[in-house]
């Protein structure tokens, strides 16, 4: 992993699109800004692995009972 | 690892009304080698539908149509700004989906409202996106679906 050190206000780019730059400090905590380009998504790194642990715990088992697939993807909305 | 089905074992004897193939330039979160989805509608049901891969069948999952997608503009109003991001538009001709659970034990459906997938129709591309905040209460305030 590549290591910077960085003041407040200060900014590191990465290739020639994005920037990430240091708004504040306070404490354990830091304030970054981002400027990406709109189709480079961002995300929080903890919300990403919520969705992709949810994602993997939805995936259809091979044990799964396929009458009791059957009942559910028949059911009609309420 | 391919396999080389062209369809879920789990397909077998469920009835198919439509199927289309999406791109998903960068794969599902836990999924991110895969750019190409199925999603299979089945029949005489628009709620739900079954999102696989196309080259690893088996990693498939039940989806369910946002109920409030064409009515609900506060919804539209939060996923817009992300919709915008990715197909610069606002939001006409995206549909929008989530990623169900299956608790068998229980015999219980959870839907994961922080997470929707949006399909553009005219392009066939689609996205998960990642919402900070969890659309499950506009979705219960406006459908009979929990």
């Amino acid at each position: 992993m590549l290591v910077l050190t960085r003041k407040r206000n200060e900014t590191i780019r990465i290739g020639s699109n994005i920037k990430v730059k240091v708004l504040e400090v306070s404490g354990s905590y830091v304030k970054i800004g981002i400027e990406a380009p709109l189709e480079i998504p961002v995300y929080r790194e903890e919300l990403y692995q919520k969705i992709l642990e949810e994602n993997r715990a939805s995936l259809i088992s091979r044990e799964l009972d396929g009458q009791y697939l059957k009942e559910v993807i028949s059911r009609k909305a309420g | 690892m391919k396999n080389g089905n062209k369809h879920p074992q789990m397909l077998e004897g469920i009835e198919i009304r439509n199927l289309v193939t999406v791109e998903f330039p960068y794969g599902l979160p836990g999924f991110e080698w895969l750019k190409r989805f199925n999603i299979a509608e089945v029949k005489d049901n628009p709620l739900f539908s079954l999102l696989y891969s196309t080259d690893e069948p088996d990693i498939s999952m039940i989806i369910m149509k946002c109920p409030v997608a064409e009515t609900s503009e506060e919804l539209y109003k939060l996923v817009r700004k992300e919709i915008k991001r990715y197909f610069g538009a606002n939001g006409n001709g995206v549909d929008i989906y989530f990623v169900v659970r299956l608790e068998k034990g229980e015999k219980k459906l959870i839907a994961n409202y922080s997470a929707p997938i949006v399909v553009c129709r005219d392009r066939m591309v689609g996205y998960q996106l990642i919402l900070e905040r969890d659309l499950s209460e506009l979705i219960c305030e406006n459908s009979n679906v929990r």
